[in-house]
C-alpha cells in the first residue's frame, strides 16, 4: 500500500516542492522516516503515530516508511507532520486515493490530534499557485494567511477529526463562523495598529525644521539618513516618524513583505498582512546573524525584516564597527546571500537606513561650554563608523536641542499626512522619470546617469564650483549633493535643479568640516 | 646653515664648553638645580666632565651621578655633539653670545635650548598667543584674528604649537607672512600633536621650532608646564585668548607675571566656562584686549599700529566695513546676520529670532557662508565669521 502526498519546504525565501511518499508493508512493525532530515523531521514520527492513535486512527502492526523526496535537500520544520499523516490515512485506505488530487499539504500536529499553525505558509500558498496547484490543506490559523492570495482554494483544518470529514465526504469544517467571529472581534482592536495608518506623528516634534526637512526628503528619495545630535534632542523621535511619511505598501509590496514574515513566523492570526512600512530598530549588542540572517534553521535577519522599510540603529558609534560595515553589502545590492554548510539562501533587503548618533561622546559639541571631549576622543568615537558606511549615506542631519520656549510655544508643526502627500508626489515624479530603469528613486541613480537627471545651468555649476571649494568637499560628496538636490527638486515639483535645490542639499551634507572631513 | 658659522666665528671659551652643557642637560632626571650644583662646586662644564661619580656624589645624588657618568663613557659626547649640528640642530647653552637676552633674565632659565631654525631677533618685539586647546569658535575667531594681524604688523609669534589657540594663531601668522617661534614639550625632531605638520614645517622655514628637551625626547605631560616658561620668557607681552577656570594657560600667565611681562587677556562672557579663567585674571589686574590697534598702542613697543597700514587691524573697522556693505545687501539678509553669533547656533533658534522660514533660511545662510562672513562648524549649526 502506497501513497503520495505533495507538501513544501521553506528554504530562505525559496519554497521546494517536497512529495511525502509514505509505503505501509508487512514485516517488522515500525515507523521509518527517510530523506535527510534533521532532528525536528525526524520526530514528526511520535507524533503523527500518538496523534492518528487519539483521533481513533490506531495504526496497525506494520511496517511504515516515509520517504520525503527528493532525499538530497535537507528538511527542516515541522510542517511535515501533517501530511505524512495524510499519506497514512491514504496508504492505509481510510481516504480515498483520488482526494488529495492536486492538493498540497502542510501542517503541525499535537498528540491530542490538533493541528498548529507553520511559518512560511504565504510563499507557499504563493508559489503553489504559480505551480498550478489548486487546493492547500493547511492548519485553520493559518488560514487568512493563505487567503491573501487569491485564486486557489484554501482548505483550514483544526484537528485529524476534520482532515478526515473534508477529504471522506468534502464536508468543510463548522467551526469557520466562530473562528471568523473571533477574529471579527481581534480585527478591530489587533488589527487597526496595522492597517497602514500611524499613530505616531510629525505634528507632535516641536522645532527641529531643517532634520524634518532631511526626513522628507530621505522619505522622498529613499536616501539613507544620519541624524547627529545632542542626548534628548528628539533624534529617535524623529527616525520612529519616517515610516509614516513614506508612501503606503502597494499590494506587491505588501505581500513580499508579509512573505519575510511569514518565513520568519513573525505573522500572528490576527495581522497576517503586512500594511504599514516595517520600522526595525535593533539593540547595539546585536550579533552579525541577527542583523544579516542566518542560524541553524536560516532565518531572515533584521534587514530583510526591515524590506522596504526602515533599518534604524540608534546609537550607531556603539554598535560593533565589524557589524555595522556588515551592512555595506546588502546597502547595495538591496539583497543578502547568506551561505552555509546545508546551502545558499538568498533574502531581499531593500531598506531605508536611518542611523543616529551623537556628535561627540559627551554628545554636547560644538557647545565648547558643555563639551569636555578631546578631538583624539572624538576622532575615536566617530571611528567606529567606516567611510565605506558613511558613503553610501546621502543626507546628514543636525538634532538640535530645543529650548523651553521652543516647547512652550504651541506653533502648528506640519503633521505627517501632510509631508507623505509631498513625498509620494515626489516619488511619482521619480518613478515617470525613471519609468523602465531597474532603479525606481534617487538614491539608486547611477553615476553616469546623473548628468542626464541633474542637468546644471551656468548659474548653478558656478554655485556647486564654490561651495566645492570652500568647503573642501570631497568628489563623492560632490555627487551626493547632487542627488539629494535632484530629490529636493523633485519634491518641488521642479524639472530642473535650481540653485535653491541645491543650496539646501549642501545644508544636508555629511556632516561639517569637523565631522570626517566631510 | 648660518648659524653654525656665525657660531664658528665667535671666540671666547663659550665654545668650548657647549659640548659639556650638551652632555649635561641631555641626561635623564638631570635638572637645572643639579648642573648648577656641579657647575658651582666644580668651576666650570669641562671640570664636570673631568669629574669621578665619587666627586660628584658630594654634591649631587648617587643615582644622578651614575646617570651623567655612564651618558659621558657610553657615547663620545664631542662626536654627539657635532651630529646634533648635521641634523640642522642648533645648541644654544647660556655661554652662547647668541642665547636669547630675553631667556636671561628669567628665574629658572634653561642651560641651553635645542633650536632648528632661526632664533628670533632680539630687537624685533614679540608676543606669545596662548589659550585653550579645546577652544570655541569665538576663540578660534579670536586666535586667528590676533595670530594674523599681529603678525602683519611684524612681531614675532611665539606659542606652544598645541591644539587650539596656539596652533591656530600661529598657523594665522605664516599664513600672514609673519614669523613664528613654537616651544614644544618634547624633542625639536618630533611634531607634536602629529596634526600640526604644517605649522612645525613652516615654523623651521619661517621662525624655529624651540625646545629645552634633547631631541628625540617623546612628549611627555611632565614636561610641558616646564615649557610655558619658555613660551613667556621669549615674548616681551603675553595675550591670552580663552582659558577655564583651571587651566594651563594660567600656569604660563602666572610664569609670564614672575618674569615681569604684561600679560594682556581677551574677554569673554561671564556664562561661558572657557572665559571663565581669561576674566578671573581680568578681575586680578591684567591688561584688557579689546583690539589688535589698542594693544600695539598701550603696549609700548615701538610698533605703531598704523605702519600695518592696508591690514585691516582694528575690528571696529571691520565691522564698520561690513555695515556697509549690508546696507546694499536684502534686509533678510542684514536680519540674519544679527542673529548669528560667534558661538554656533542652529537653524531652528536663528529660525525663531529672524522669524524667516527654513527653506528662505537656508538660503540665505548659504549665500552668507559662500561669502565667508559665516561658517556651518557642523550639521546644522552656524557661527559668524569675520
Amino acid at each position: 500500500m502506497f501513497s503520495t502526498i505533495l507538501s513544501a519546504a521553506v528554504l530562505g525565501m525559496d519554497i521546494i516542492f517536497i512529495h511525502v511518499e509514505v509505503d505501509i508493508a508487512q514485516g517488522l512493525p515500525g515507523f521509518m522516516l527517510v530523506g535527510y532530515l534533521s532532528s525536528e523531521v525526524k520526530e514528526a514520527g511520535e507524533r503523527v503515530r500518538v496523534a492518528l492513535k487519539n483521533a481513533g486512527i490506531p495504526l496497525p502492526p506494520m511496517r511504515i516508511t516515509v520517504n520525503l523526496s527528493p532525499a538530497n535537500i535537507r528538511k527542516e520544520g515541522t510542517a511535515f507532520d501533517l501530511p505524512i499523516a495524510v499519506g497514512i490515512l491514504k496508504a492505509l485506505g481510510h481516504i480515498s486515493k483520488e482526494c488529495t488530487d492536486g492538493m498540497l499539504v502542510v501542517g503541525e500536529l499535537g498528540l491530542g490530534g490538533n493541528i498548529n499553525p507553520v511559518r512560511g505558509v504565504l510563499p507557499l500558498v504563493k508559489k503553489a499557485k504559480e505551480e498550478g496547484i489548486v487546493r492547500c490543506l493547511l492548519p485553520a490559523r493559518n488560514d487568512r494567511e493563505g487567503k491573501l492570495i487569491d485564486g486557489i482554494e484554501i482548505i483550514g483544518v483544526r484537528d485529524l477529526q476534520e482532515v478526515m470529514e473534508y477529504l471522506k465526504e468534502g464536508k468543510r469544517y463548522t467551526i469557520e463562523k466562530e473562528t471568523d467571529k473571533r477574529q471579527k472581534d481581534k480585527k478591530q482592536k489587533g488589527m487597526k495598529a496595522d492597517d497602514g495608518r500611524n499613530i505616531l506623528d510629525f505634528g507632535e516634534i516641536r522645532g527641529q525644521a531643517g532634520a524634518k526637512r532631511a526626513a522628507e526628503i530621505a522619505a522622498a528619495g529613499f536616501h539613507n539618513l544620519l541624524l547627529i545630535g545632542p542626548p534628548g534632542s528628539g533624534k529617535t523621535m524623529i527616525a520612529k516618524r519616517i515610516p509614516g511619511i513614506l508612501p503606503p505598501l502597494t499590494e506587491e509590496e505588501s505581500l513580499e513583505v508579509s512573505s519575510i514574515y511569514s518565513i520568519a513566523g513573525l505573522l500572528t492570526d490576527d495581522c497576517s498582512l503586512i500594511k504599514k512600512r516595517p520600522f526595525m530598530n535593533p539593540h547595539h549588542t546585536i550579533t552579525a546573524q541577527a542583523l544579516s540572517g542566518g542560524g541553524k534553521m536560516v532565518k531572515p535577519g533584521m534587514i530583510s525584516l526591515a524590506h522596504k522599510g526602515i533599518l534604524f540603529l540608534d546609537e550607531l558609534p556603539e554598535f560593533k564597527t565589524n557589524i555595522v560595515d556588515m551592512l555595506r553589502q546588502p546597502l547595495e545590492e538591496k539583497k543578502i546571500r547568506i551561505v552555509r554548510l546545508g546551502g545558499d539562501y538568498t533574502f531581499p533587503c531593500d531598506f531605508m537606513f536611518v542611523a543616529a548618533m551623537n556628535p561627540c561622546p559627551c554628545g554636547y559639541y560644538p557647545d565648547m561650554g558643555k563639551c569636555s571631549c578631546t578631538p583624539q576622543r572624538m576622532k575615536r568615537y566617530q571611528g567606529h563608523i567606516s567611510g565605506p558606511v558613511l558613503d553610501r549615506i546621502d543626507l546628514c542631519a543636525g538634532v538640535s536641542r530645543i529650548t523651553a520656549k521652543q516647547l512652550s510655544q504651541g506653533n502648528w508643526e506640519e503633521s505627517s499626512a501632510c509631508i507623505r502627500n509631498r513625498v509620494m508626489q515626489a516619488r511619482k515624479m521619480q518613478e515617470e522619470r525613471y519609468a523602465g530603469k531597474d532603479y525606481k528613486y534617487n538614491a539608486l541613480l547611477p553615476l553616469a546617469e546623473l548628468k542626464n537627471y541633474c542637468y546644471l545651468d551656468k548659474r548653478e555649476e558656478l554655485l556647486m564650483e564654490k561651495a566645492f571649494q570652500s568647503t573642501q568637499m570631497s568628489v563623492r560628496c560632490y555627487y551626493r549633493v547632487l542627488k539629494v538636490a535632484r530629490t529636493i527638486a523633485d519634491l518641488d515639483g521642479s524639472e530642473k535643479v535650481e540653485g535653491i535645490h541645491i543650496e539646501e542639499a549642501l545644508e544636508c551634507r555629511m556632516g561639517g568640516e569637523k565631522y570626517w572631513g566631510t | 646653515m648660518g648659524n653654525i658659522e656665525e657660531r664658528n666665528e665667535c671666540q671666547g671659551s663659550w665654545k668650548e664648553q657647549q659640548p659639556y652643557l650638551c652632555w649635561m642637560t641631555g641626561v635623564e632626571g638631570v635638572g637645572r638645580r643639579t648642573i648648577e650644583k656641579l657647575i658651582h662646586y666644580a668651576g666650570s662644564p669641562k671640570e664636570v666632565y673631568e669629574m669621578k661619580v665619587s666627586d660628584m656624589i658630594e654634591v649631587i645624588s648617587e643615582k644622578k651621578a651614575k646617570a651623567l657618568v655612564l651618558a659621558k663613557t657610553k657615547n663620545n659626547i664631542f662626536q654627539k655633539y657635532e651630529e646634533l649640528h648635521k641634523k640642522g640642530i642648533c645648541f644654544y647653552s647660556i655661554y652662547h653670545p647668541r642665547y636669547p637676552k630675553r631667556l636671561k633674565n628669567i628665574p629658572d632659565m634653561p642651560y641651553g635650548i635645542y633650536v632648528e631654525g632661526e632664533l628670533p631677533q632680539e630687537d624685533i618685539p614679540s608676543i606669545a598667543i596662548i589659550g585653550a586647546r579645546q577652544c570655541s569658535g569665538y576663540g578660534q575667531l579670536m586666535a586667528q584674528v590676533c595670530g594674523r594681524d599681529l603678525a602683519m604688523a611684524g612681531m614675532n609669534i611665539v606659542s606652544g604649537m598645541a591644539r587650539g589657540i596656539d596652533g591656530i594663531s600661529q598657523k594665522a601668522a605664516l599664513e600672514a607672512g609673519g614669523k613664528i617661534y613654537a616651544v614644544l614639550g618634547c624633542g625639536t625632531n618630533i611634531c607634536y600633536p602629529s596634526e600640526n605638520r604644517g605649522i612645525y614645517n613652516g615654523a623651521k622655514e619661517n621662525g624655529a621650532i624651540i625646545s629645552e628637551y634633547p631631541p628625540g625626547t617623546p612628549p611627555a605631560p611632565g614636561l610641558f608646564p616646564r615649557r610655558n616658561r619658555i613660551i613667556s620668557g621669549l615674548a616681551d607681552l603675553v595675550l591670552i585668548i580663552e582659558a577655564r577656570a583651571k587651566s594651563g594657560t594660567l600656569i604660563t600667565a602666572d610664569m609670564a607675571l614672575e618674569q615681569g611681562k604684561e600679560v594682556y587677556v581677551l574677554p569673554g562672557r561671564v556664562t561661558d566656562p572657557l572665559s571663565q579663567g581669561c576674566n578671573r585674571m581680568l578681575k586680578q589686574g591684567a591688561g584688557l584686549f579689546t583690539s589688535v590697534k589698542e594693544l600695539l598702542e598701550e603696549s609700548g613697543l615701538g610698533i605703531k599700529p598704523e605702519d600695518a597700514g592696508k591690514i585691516e587691524l582694528d575690528m571696529e573697522g571691520t565691522c564698520f566695513c561690513q555695515e556697509q556693505e549690508r546696507g546694499k545687501e536684502s534686509i533678510l539678509e542684514e536680519r540674519v546676520m544679527d542673529a548669528l553669533d560667534f558661538y554656533p547656533k542652529d537653524t531652528d533658534c536663528l529660525m525663531q529670532e529672524t522669524q524667516i522660514g527654513y527653506r528662505l533660511l537656508i538660503h540665505i545662510l548659504s549665500k552668507i557662508c559662500l561669502e565667508g562672513k559665516a561658517e556651518r562648524i557642523a550639521a546644522n549649526q552656524f557661527i559668524k565669521r569675520l
